[in-house]
């Protein structure tokens, strides 16, 4: 193995987000027809800050996540917009570049910890591999640097475990090695697709808690993708809430918890069930089913299942508005505005069933 | 914890079931064994729905299966309406296993591919050959309209052609299609999204208050076995930590264990239980040092779960904790209970010896 750096250095700009992504778009061509998975994103991150993307399964936040990293099938997929992380625009840089960007500047930890590690490869090897390829170190610098990597995510007997192979492993401790493995080239940028998402309750609390560290210690960005709002708070910064590819509300954590505007937000977080409620106590369940992607409706895309919904709603899709400095949202009828109770007491009135849940 | 005993249980004559000391060992190398489950004992009335929690590898989906005896258990009673169930035949067993259902954590691979919608909720009918095809059918459109599907849009689609959470609507219609008693839940919202399990919560509640039925909720998340559950038990490593009807078990948590999984639940979701945190204030210097699972092939001695628990003392290795009642339907397995006075845990005292 050379001592070759393989590492496209990022320079950021003073007073710019490391990452600013500007109205992607990403669509699939299938037997469908044209499914748009991501439709007109855009966002900004700061370095060292987390940010968190939200929503159901099939609303983009995975595609989003793989998009922003390049990571896209190569056919029947269309892309559209910028990525930009520091000075390198994502979507433009060829492979070669991205081979040079991928693990060593931004990095991606992926759901299934046991089937993103290679199965017949030790631990320590799929780890130092990263740190021979990318920066260059020689076998034993390498060696001694995952070792100290593996510590670091708390794996008890680090020097034993370097030749085990992942199915000795349990999942917590898999998915451990999973993010040793995607910081070992010290990224700035670091995409956890559902991380924690299969894992126990008292494991994912120890995963999210690593990562919340190794990004202090480290000053990285952080996207995490995740459908558990309650995962979201005390850990994200900023939480980017998504429905049918669109981007329906961004705020700050703790504004998205006590001052929602977007019905879908609202109804997301009271779906959840609670420790604090007694047992049997009826979840207020979204009805139906977000919107075919290969279908979309021509108004705000939420509006089949809203219980604030009004006749312009379902004829012209409403823009993203500024609601306070950072807090943009979608919606004509906000969630505590006069015209959106308006709206829910009509909608009651009327025994819509989506408003006869809201209690 | 990780105790044993039976002091739990309540009459036999006014249980539907009743689990006494089961255990379930699965060969190892080398000529050991898995001890999956160890001296569990439960028992359910009619129409309540018992939730059983823990980490994965606690045992509780084995417990949930080898109720139904698949496998058949090691050892132990598994009483149903007055029969054993571990003595049963064959034929005999079938005959019951009408009467006792089970739902599955990933409905997609529950339902067989290459076989349409309406050939799979009709199957039970037809395996047992109860009606004629046109009533079995009715039967169907009857059961797929109580999970909110249409029997005409959707009887001669494949299981592909549905999200999971369709499907797990799907497997619910299909589980009831024989009116059974017992319908065992293992797991069966962890694969949805919050929005879909809520309205999969939602329809086992229904379901149950229609068809009358008795639950048993498998889980890991502590908010969701909540909601559904009129009692809990709570699982380590093949024992049982401690039972208590539902409210009671989240407001006065007694065993270690479960106080250290409801605070992992409240801090991995601060926001959205900010009261609950307050209610449990002060547990945070009491965390679990470590929270890897010690292994089945080699349990610790005495209580299995000393080797993770803060309250652990000498005794705790020694002597494996029983069972027993420290409130009205609340039982625990453990030497140094939280909330119970230390002289009154250790010599079993009557209370009111310290104070």
């Amino acid at each position: 193995m050379s001592r070759r750096r393989r590492v496209r250095p990022i320079h950021e700009e003073e007073g710019r987000p490391l990452l600013s992504v500007e109205n992607l778009k990403t669509y699939f061509q299938t037997a469908h027809g044209v499914v748009k998975s991501v439709d007109g994103v855009s966002f900004e991150l700061e370095r060292g800050k987390t940010l968190a993307v939200v929503g159901e399964s099939g609303s983009g936040k995975t595609v989003l996540a793989r998009s922003v990293m390049g990571l896209l099938p190569s056919q029947n997929v269309w892309r559209e917009g910028s990525v930009r992380l520091g000075d390198v625009d994502l979507t433009r840089a060829s492979a070669a570049e991205l081979r040079q960007l991928w693990g060593a500047q931004v990095s991606m930890v992926f759901q299934d910890p046991v089937t993103s590690l290679n199965p017949v490869v030790r631990i320590g090897r799929q780890i130092t591999e990263h740190l021979q390829y990318h920066l260059g170190m020689p076998r034993g610098e390498a060696r001694r640097t995952a070792l100290s990597l593996l510590r670091s995510v708390g794996i008890p007997e680090p020097a034993a475990r370097m030749r085990w192979f992942p199915h000795q492993l349990s999942g917590g401790m898999c998915q451990r090695v999973v993010i040793a493995a995607a910081i070992a080239c010290g990224p700035k940028l670091l995409l956890a697709d559902e991380p924690t998402t299969g894992l126990d309750v008292t494991v994912s609390a120890q995963i999210l808690d690593l990562l919340g560290r190794l990004q202090e210690e480290r000053y990285m960005s952080v996207v995490l993708v995740t459908h558990d709002l309650g995962v979201v708070s005390g850990r994200a910064d900023e939480v980017i809430v998504m429905y049918a590819g669109q981007v329906v509300e961004q705020a700050p954590t703790p504004v998205i918890f006590s001052d929602m505007k977007m019905p879908y937000t609202e109804a997301l977080m009271r779906s959840v069930p609670r420790l604090t409620n007694p047992s049997h106590t009826r979840l207020p369940a979204i009805p139906g089913t977000p919107p075919n992607p290969a279908a979309l409706p021509a108004g705000c895309r939420f509006a089949a299942r809203c219980p604030y919904v009004q006749p312009r709603c379902r004829e012209e899709p409403p823009p993203l508005r500024q609601a306070g400095p950072r807090h943009r949202f979608a919606c004509w009828y906000p969630v505590g505005s006069p015209e959106g109770q308006q709206a829910l007491e009509a909608n009651r009135a009327a025994g819509l069933p989506a408003a006869a849940a809201v209690v | 914890m990780a105790g044993s005993g039976t002091a739990q249980l309540r009459p036999a004559e006014e249980s539907l079931l009743r689990v006494e000391d089961l255990v379930v060992e699965f060969p190892a190398p080398k000529g050991q064994k898995v001890h999956a489950v160890s001296g569990v004992s439960f028992d359910l009335m009619a129409g309540e729905t018992l939730g059983i929690v823990g980490e994965s590898g606690c045992g509780k989906s084995t417990t949930g299966r080898a109720l139904l005896q698949l496998p058949r258990p090691t050892s132990g009673r598994v009483v149903f309406e007055g029969t054993d169930l571990t003595g049963l035949g064959k034929e005999a067993l079938r005959q019951v296993r009408t009467k006792l259902q089970v739902i599955f954590q990933d409905p997609i691979s529950t339902l067989y591919p290459r076989r349409t919608i309406g050939e799979l909720v009709t199957e039970p009918l037809s395996l047992w050959k109860i009606g004629s095809p046109a009533e079995r059918t009715e039967r169907a459109r009857q059961m797929l309209a109580e999970v909110n599907l249409d029997y005409d849009a959707v009887s001669w689609r494949h299981p592909y052609e549905f999200s999971i959470g369709q499907c797990q609507r799907i497997s619910i219609a299909r589980a009831l299609m024989l009116n059974p008693r017992v319908v065992v839940c293992d797991e069966p919202v962890s694969a949805l999204d919050v929005s879909v399990q809520a309205q999969i919560l939602n329809l086992l509640e229904d379901m149950k208050a229609r068809y009358g039925l008795t639950l048993i909720f498998i889980s890991h998340d502590l908010a969701v076995v909540k909601n559904v559950s009129d009692r809990i038990m709570v699982m380590f490593l093949g024992k049982t930590c401690e039972i208590a009807s539902a409210d009671q078990l989240y407001a006065a948590p007694a065993h270690p264990y479960t106080r250290a999984l409801l605070m992992a639940a409240v801090i991995s979701s601060k926001a959205l239980n900010r009261s609950a945190a307050a209610a449990l204030g002060g547990a945070e210097e009491e965390g679990e040092s470590e929270t890897e699972m010690p292994s089945p092939v080699r349990p610790p001695s005495g209580c299995r779960y000393r080797t993770r628990c803060p309250r652990a003392e000498a005794l705790c290795a020694e002597k494996e904790p029983v069972m027993r009642q420290i409130g009205e339907d609340h039982y625990v397995a453990c030497h140094f209970p939280i909330g119970v006075p230390k002289a009154t845990a250790v010599a079993g005292a009557p209370s009111g010896a310290t104070s």
